[in-house]
C-alpha cells in the first residue's frame, strides 16, 4: 500500500485513488469499535486490511450480475464480527464518489440471498485457489 | 443421551441420503456415489467387531427394527456408554458410481422420496430415477422439472416442494402415487418448506414464514392421504403468548416447523410454539423453553429423534430438551446435515457431510436397546 494517501474524514478513512485503484472509503460506523447495528469489520481487520480486501476483489474483478464487488480473504479467513468471512462493495452511485463495503455473512437477517455469492464467482475463488471447493460448497448453500 | 459417531475419510462427498437400504452420496465432482447399508455395517464389524456391531445398531436400527441378534447384543453392552467414535477405513469398501446424465451444476439440497431421486440444484430441479435392479451398471434417467435455481427440496403428503428464492415455492403433487412432473407455484419467495401435520410451511428466510394449509385426500393407491392443494392461511397469536417470543423485533436466528409445533432458536435458546390449527388460521398459543442453551450462530438445526443436532461453523452439536449439556460431534465445518425423521429404520441417525469426511451419528436417549 506504499504511496497511498490516507486521509482522516468526517465518515472515516479515505485511501485515494491510484492510477488503477479507485478512491475507498473505510466507513466509522462498520468499524469493529463503532455503536449501531451496522454490520462490522473485524478487530483483526482495521482499514487497512479492508482497504486491501477491496483492492484484492477490484484488482480480479470479483463480481456476479448484482451492482457490487464481493471481498473474500484466502481460505475464508474471518474479517467481520460475528464469524463474517465475506465483504460486499456495492457499486457506488455516482463514478466521482469513492467506493466502501462491508463485512456480510448470508446469515444476516432476511439477507439470505442478497449475502449469498452466486454460484459462478464462487467457482472462480476456488479455480484461482483463494478458497477450496469444500468452503465454495458451503458458501453455495448459505452457509457462510 | 449416547451418541455413535461414524467416520468414513476422504472420497469427496458432498451431499448424502440414506433410503431403504442404501446410502446414496453426491460427490464433488458431480457423480452419485451408491454404497450398501450392509456392506458398511460389514465394514463396522470387521474393523471395529463388537463395538461396530454396536455403532451399526444404533445407526441403521432404530428400535431394533432389522438388527441381527449380534447387533443386539452389542447395543446391550455397550449400554453403559456415553458414546463410541470410529473412523471407518473405506478404502475397501464398495460402491458404484455413475453420472446423472444431467447439466445440474452445484447440487444444494437432495431429496429421495417415494424411490425417486430430487436434486435441488443451481441449476434448475432434478428428478433423477436410479434402477439398481441391473446390477453393477444401474440406470439412470434425469429430468428437469424447474429451470430456475433451486435451494431446497421436501417432501411429505405424497408431494414434493421445490424452493426456488425469488423463483418462489413449486410444489410438485402426487399423481396415483407418482408424483407429476409440472410444478405448481403457490408462493412468490422461498428458501425452504416442510410439509407435515396439515400445513405446508415456507421459509422466506431464516425467521420469516408463512403457513399454507394442505387439503388432502385418500391415496389412489390406499396408502395414508396425499396433498391436492394448499391456501395460504393467516396466523395470530394467541392473548397468552408472551409478547417476546416470534417477536418481530427479536433475534430469531432459526425457525424450524416440527412435529406440528414451530421451534424458534432465539436469543440464546430454543422455544417450543404450540399452532393451533383451523381452516382459515394459524394460531400461536402456548411457548415454553425447549433447550435453554445453544450455540451463538446457528447455521442448520435438524430433529433425530428426542434430540436436536444443530449445526455451527465449527462442528455438530446435539442438543437435548432441558438441562442436559450439548454434546459435541466434531465434524469441522460441514456441507450437509441430514436427518430422516420420518423413517421408521433411521429415525435415529444423521448424516453430515464436509472436509473430514462422510460422518454418520446414531443418537438415542437411553444407552441399548430403545423401545
Amino acid at each position: 500500500m506504499s504511496g497511498v494517501q490516507r486521509s482522516m474524514t468526517s465518515s472515516g478513512l479515505l485511501f485515494s485513488a491510484q492510477p488503477s485503484k479507485s478512491a475507498y472509503l473505510s466507513r466509522r460506523d462498520h468499524w469493529a469499535n463503532a455503536a449501531g447495528n451496522r454490520n462490522k469489520w473485524d478487530h483483526s481487520c482495521p482499514p487497512p486490511c479492508e482497504y486491501e480486501v477491496f483492492c484484492a476483489a477490484e484488482d480480479a474483478g470479483w463480481r456476479d450480475s448484482r451492482p457490487q464487488l464481493w471481498g473474500i480473504k484466502p481460505r475464508l479467513a474471518i474479517l467481520g464480527l460475528e464469524e463474517r468471512c465475506l465483504a460486499k462493495f456495492p457499486d457506488p452511485p455516482n463514478a466521482l464518489d469513492p467506493w466502501h463495503g462491508y463485512p456480510v455473512s448470508a446469515m444476516d437477517r432476511r439477507r439470505d440471498l442478497v449475502h449469498r455469492p452466486e454460484p459462478d464467482l464462487v467457482d472462480r475463488w476456488v479455480a484461482a485457489g483463494v478458497i477450496d471447493e469444500w468452503d465454495g460448497a458451503r458458501i453455495k448453500r448459505g452457509k457462510v | 443421551m449416547q451418541i455413535f459417531s461414524v467416520q468414513l475419510d476422504g472420497g469427496s462427498i458432498e451431499d448424502a441420503f440414506i433410503y431403504r437400504t442404501t446410502l446414496y452420496c453426491w460427490t464433488l465432482d458431480q457423480r452419485l456415489r451408491i454404497y450398501a447399508v450392509a456392506d458398511i455395517e460389514s465394514a463396522l464389524e470387521g474393523q471395529a467387531h463388537e463395538e461396530g456391531r454396536a455403532a451399526a445398531y444404533s445407526l441403521f436400527h432404530s428400535r431394533g427394527i432389522g438388527a441381527s441378534a449380534g447387533q443386539r447384543q452389542a447395543a446391550i453392552a455397550f449400554a453403559k456408554h456415553r458414546g463410541v467414535h470410529i473412523s471407518l477405513d473405506a478404502t475397501n469398501l464398495p460402491y458404484l458410481e455413475v453420472t446423472v446424465g444431467a447439466d445440474t451444476g452445484s447440487v444444494l439440497d437432495m431429496l429421495i422420496y417415494y424411490d425417486r431421486l430430487y436434486l435441488a440444484t443451481d441449476g434448475g430441479f432434478f428428478a433423477v430415477d436410479v434402477d439398481l435392479s441391473s446390477g453393477e451398471k444401474p440406470r439412470v434417467a434425469a429430468h428437469r422439472s424447474i429451470r430456475d435455481t433451486c435451494y431446497a427440496v421436501a417432501g411429505g403428503l405424497g408431494a414434493v416442494a421445490a424452493s426456488c428464492g425469488v423463483a418462489g415455492l413449486r410444489l410438485l403433487y402426487d399423481s396415483y402415487h407418482i408424483v407429476e412432473p409440472k410444478a405448481r407455484k403457490v408462493a412468490d419467495l422461498s428458501l425452504r418448506a416442510e410439509i407435515g401435520f396439515g400445513s405446508v410451511v415456507n421459509h422466506m428466510s431464516r425467521s420469516e414464514f408463512e403457513f399454507f394449509a394442505a387439503s388432502t385426500q385418500a391415496s389412489p393407491s390406499g396408502r395414508g392421504r396425499v396433498l391436492t392443494d394448499v391456501r395460504r392461511v393467516r396466523t395470530q397469536r394467541s392473548d397468552t403468548l408472551p409478547d417476546y417470543i416470534l417477536s418481530d423485533e427479536g433475534g430469531i436466528q432459526l425457525t424450524m416447523w416440527d412435529q406440528s409445533r414451530m421451534l424458534v432458536f432465539e436469543d440464546g435458546l430454543v422455544r417450543s410454539v404450540s399452532v393451533i390449527a383451523t381452516d382459515n388460521e394459524r394460531r400461536f398459543n402456548r411457548g415454553r423453553t425447549l433447550v435453554a442453551r445453544t450455540p451463538t450462530r446457528i447455521i442448520s438445526v435438524s430433529r433425530i429423534g428426542h434430540h436436536l443436532a444443530v449445526e455451527t461453523s465449527e462442528d455438530v452439536l446435539v442438543l437435548a430438551e432441558g438441562d442436559e449439556r450439548p454434546r459435541q460431534v466434531s465434524t469441522g465445518p460441514i456441507v450437509s446435515l441430514r436427518s430422516y425423521q420420518k423413517s421408521y429404520r433411521y429415525r435415529r441417525l444423521a448424516t453430515a457431510t464436509g472436509k473430514s469426511g462422510l460422518w454418520l451419528v446414531g443418537i438415542s436417549r437411553r444407552a441399548g436397546l430403545d423401545s
